[in-house]
């Protein structure tokens, strides 16, 4: 650059005389790039495979989706003034995006599901939405093809573009099999290979259209690219901080416990106190529990303290003979389970399994308490009635209560490793815990009647504490039991405890 | 149409290719000389201008030194610009004999032809994308609000990075830059 540092420019404005005055022919790179249509109609074409791409890893699932109709919105953006058609299309774009950004944020929520199962006719709500998302993609599709076809209507050429009803077609098909829920592997290929071909066969037509592409006057834009793309993401992360936030947990109604003492309650409690039941259990029980426990027999109580951190490894042995421990400095939920024997001709017990966390849960998510009830271990027990139980928690000397979000019998599939997906049903409890408060608590009562003799009391009680909000798609603490994961991710932590004891003549004998 | 078929025909001599010519390119020639030439009827000259001046030098065409596209987009803007001179030299022939003659000396034309060289030289470093910018604004002579609708920015956006890559190119060629 020497000799070109020698060379005088005093004016700005030379720069344009310079190269207006210029003969010589512009570099390739440049001519290629200097037109209204190239840049748009690859956004559009990218931006619609990665839409219909699925690949079900690193949540690119969503990724690809929005990045795709991010693309399609941008690149429609540029063409929307150019004919009815893909006026269209920007407007299906920009709901599509839409539906998206309500789809990516109610993953980051349980409020929605909850939500959904409260709101008469959800179940055509969803099929409602799911024809809508149909509906928004073939929309696309026609309103492409169409809007295609009159850019080279117009530019005098005629309007081949038989690749863009080919997709219609294609997603057509698509759609029809994934509605007839279609398992077989060939045709899925097919459909692989033919939509690879149709994109082929549309990337080509759209190079076929590069000249009449010249033709295409772009609108102007009051938002940059950049910024629109900003804003999209902006309302997707502060959508994402508020729910993960605020929307993490049930909706709980927490109410001052009030007590009011009656002789009936008292005696009762009296009689089980002297039985064994432990004190500072029977006062977080409700007056029904309490009363369905009157002329108990026999109470049996077995509690357990558990972790709920990974606790440390340490090292133990000689230097040749090294074992590694897992050692836990804190057991945070202390689990107990009651058996209380009911007076009566046929043996029956209402058992309790109670739960109290010793020190702070942490993260204010999801809970969830699965029962395996007696009857559901073995054949010599029947339930007897309902499941019932609350939540309580401490603050300023005030006890407050709470019912569950969700108690009772759910069915649900859940995935075997080894035997695949079984049809299942269980008690579940899931609930939240409040932020405030100290001593935080609750029980799970459910009663069984003998049906033979000779089958012991088997009852589990399966915990599952939310550690971390850090999971998307969002899943509640009793989604993840009823899934059936190892929690790898450690954003949710099983906790297991048996009530299991045997009853005979000779008194109980402990069996966890 | 690919590029290559309409060269051979055209240096064949086939005079259909000039329809092909005008069917296809025509949309290409439009959007060059469209920012140069206002007047309707000027650019339906012009690119009647431009096909033949294509048919009378396809045997200069030279792909080494540029693409057909770089060739035609190049011919249909030096037409087009010659057009527009022409029109403003028409509006301003009866100019009065004493005015002074503004034509550059030989040296200054030498000096300009240095500074166009050095200018050449110079934008081969810039990145693409401010290359491009550089030539839709003032190789293509495009308005600001064509390449900011074209681009995807505002026209506020396009005349800053505009702004930019001229104080950029002016400190390359050793100019002072007062940014």
């Amino acid at each position: 650059m020497d000799k070109q540092q020698q060379i005088p420019f005093p004016d700005e404005e030379m720069f344009a005389d310079l190269l207006t005055g210029s003969d010589g022919l512009p570099p390739d790179e440049v001519v290629g790039a200097v037109t209204p249509w190239k840049k748009a109609i690859k956004r559009i074409l990218i931006g619609m495979v990665l839409m219909t791409i699925t690949l079900n890893f690193w949540n690119l699932n969503y990724l690809l989706p929005l990045i795709g109709v991010i693309l399609l919105l941008l690149g429609l953006r540029t063409l929307r003034k150019e004919n009815r058609w893909l006026k269209g299309c920007f407007y299906l774009a920009v709901l599509r995006l839409g539906v998206l950004m309500v789809q990516l944020l109610g993953n980051t929520t349980i409020r929605v599901d909850l939500l959904m199962d409260t709101l008469p006719y959800s179940g055509q709500l969803q099929w409602a939405v799911t024809f809508l998302g149909i509906g928004l993609v073939l929309g696309t599709v026609l309103c492409l093809w169409q809007g295609l076809r009159a850019i080279r209507q117009k530019a005098g050429l005629p309007p081949d573009t038989h690749s863009g009803a080919a997709l219609l077609v294609w997603y057509g098909v698509t759609c029809i099999l994934a509605f007839v829920n279609y398992n077989g592997l060939i045709l899925p290929l097919a459909m692989l290979i033919a939509y690879l071909l149709i994109i082929r066969s549309i990337f080509k037509l759209s190079h076929s259209l590069d000249e009449a592409g010249y033709l295409v006057k772009p609108s102007p834009v009051r938002l940059p690219d950049w910024a629109v793309t900003v804003v999209i993401v902006s309302i997707l992360a502060a959508g994402a901080a508020i729910s993960y936030l605020f929307l993490s947990g049930y909706p709980m109604d927490w109410q001052p416990v009030e007590t009011v003492e009656f002789s009936e309650r008292t005696e009762i409690c009296e009689q089980l106190i002297q039985l064994g039941f432990p004190e500072e259990i029977l006062d977080d029980l409700t007056d029904e529990d309490i009363l369905a426990c009157q002329d108990a027999v026999t109470v049996v109580v077995d509690t357990h303290s558990h972790p709920v951190n990974d606790g440390r490894e340490v090292m133990q042995g000689t230097e040749n003979h090294r074992i590694y421990r897992t050692v836990y400095d804190v057991k945070e939920l202390r689990i107990t389970g009651i058996a209380v024997q009911l007076a009566g001709e046929r043996e029956s017990w209402k058992i309790f399994h109670h739960f109290v966390w010793k020190v702070d849960p942490g993260f204010p998510g999801t809970e969830s308490i699965q029962i395996w009830p007696a009857w559901r271990l073995s054949e010599g027990w029947w339930m007897e009635g309902e499941v019932s139980g609350r939540l309580l928690v401490d603050r300023d000397g005030q006890t407050y209560t709470a019912p569950y979000a969700c108690l009772g019998s759910q069915s649900y599939t859940s995935n075997s490793f080894l035997f695949g997906g079984q049809p299942q049903t269980d008690l579940f409890a899931a609930f939240s815990l409040p932020r405030w408060g100290e001593n935080k608590r609750g029980y799970v009562s459910y009663a069984v009647s003998e049906v033979s003799d000779g089958w012991i009391i088997d009852s589990w009680f399966n915990y599952t504490h939310q550690r971390s909000w850090l999971q998307y798609p969002v899943q509640s603490a009793m989604e993840n039991q009823m899934s059936g994961s190892w929690n790898l991710n450690s954003v949710f932590k099983e906790v297991q405890d048996a009530l299991q004891f045997h009853s005979t003549e000779e008194g109980i004998k402990m069996l966890s | 149409m690919q590029p290559r078929e309409m060269i051979d025909r055209l240096r064949a001599g086939d005079e259909t290719a000039l329809d092909d010519l005008i069917r296809y390119y025509r949309p290409l020639i439009c959007y060059i000389i469209t920012p140069i030439l206002d007047n309707a009827h000027d650019r339906e000259e012009c690119i009647s201008e431009v096909v033949m001046r294509v048919w009378d030098g396809i045997g200069s065409f030279d792909p080494g030194r540029g693409s057909w596209n770089a060739w035609l987009t190049a011919l249909a803007r030096n037409t087009a610009l010659n057009k527009a001179r022409g029109s403003r030299k028409y509006a301003v022939s009866d100019l009065s004999p004493d005015t002074p003659d503004t034509s550059p000396t030989p040296e200054q034309e030498i000096l300009r032809r240095e500074q166009q060289k050095a200018l050449y030289q110079a934008l081969k470093q810039l990145p693409q994308a401010e290359q491009t910018l550089f030539y839709r604004k003032y190789y293509y002579l495009q308005p600001t609000a064509q390449i900011a609708a074209e681009l995807g920015i505002t026209e506020r956006a396009a005349e800053g990075r505009l702004y930019r890559i001229k104080q950029k190119l002016r400190k390359m060629l050793g100019g002072e830059s007062d940014g």
